[in-house]
């Protein structure tokens, strides 16, 4: 599994100095430039990635290195990303969803599926899995249904409640 | 006083009843609905509710800040295909 986490998307330049607009993927839009830095795909190139200030979703950012608007138009639509171990630690019972989508879910120490998504209506955090037929459930995020959770081999157990076991043996 | 006051919450009668049995035994159980216009009471908090939005039933943990709240509006019936926060943290219960 790749440990790189997208955090932000340069959208377009600013100014005539190098800077650059953001879209970032985080919680606090601002925290873009805390990472120190941040990565292409591939890894290949590196920024240091100072943020300026937000404008609604966006930031405005200067990069290291970049110092007028044609080298930051070469840089336009990039997506920028972050080491996993980057991300600052979570605190008990707290997970990232990034940990979470792709776990392996057993049930009774058999394969049961993989989690495919992470959502919160409101209600609540809920785990999409993806059984092994193929077919897709939603779970609370509860200790009762998932007590165990093991970072390290990416596997977690599920006791499915009653009232969905049926709905889930079924199809 | 207005229609809605003098007329009480609307919700499902089966619904109760599935609830009052669901609390009564005390189980780690999702209760099924189908009723999205039924209103949240105070005797749900605490309760899980699996509530039908048309494909799957989206578990619903019932608080206390969604009491007078309906079903429906915790089970959206669309999908979001957004790009979501990098450093998104789900809070197990």
């Amino acid at each position: 599994m790749s440990n790189k986490i997208c955090v932000g998307q340069i959208v377009n330049v600013h100014g005539i100095k190098g800077a650059v607009k953001i879209r970032p993927y985080l919680s606090q839009p601002m925290d873009i430039g805390t990472f120190g830095r941040l990565t292409d795909q591939n890894g290949n190139r590196i920024f240091e990635v100072k943020a300026i200030s937000q404008k609604g979703d966006f930031v405005l950012a200067s990069i290291k290195g970049i110092t007028d608007r044609t080298q930051a138009e070469a840089v336009k639509g990039l997506m920028l990303y972050a080491n996993r171990e980057q991300l600052p630690a979570q605190s008990e019972g707290e997970f990232y969803y990034c940990d979470l989508i792709g776990m392996q879910v057993l049930e009774d120490g058999q394969p049961f599926g993989t989690v495919k998504a992470v959502q919160n209506f409101g209600a609540g955090d809920i785990l999409d899995v993806q059984t092994m037929k193929g077919r897709i459930f939603s779970f609370d995020f509860s200790k009762a249904t998932f007590p165990r959770i093991d970072l390290t081999d990416r596997t977690m157990d599920i006791v499915l409640p009653e009232g969905m076991t049926e709905v889930v043996h079924e199809s | 006083m207005t229609r809605s006051v003098w007329k009480g919450p609307f919700v499902d009668g089966y619904l109760l009843d599935k609830a009052e049995k669901a609390k009564a035994s005390g189980r780690h159980e999702v209760i099924k609905t189908w009723s999205r216009r039924s209103t949240i009471l105070p005797q749900f908090v605490g309760l899980t509710f699996g509530v039908y939005n048309g494909k799957k039933f989206i578990p619903v943990l019932v608080s206390e800040n969604m009491i007078g709240h309906k079903f429906g509006e915790f089970a959206p019936t669309r999908t979001f295909n957004g790009h979501t926060a990098a450093d998104a943290k789900a809070k197990q219960s």
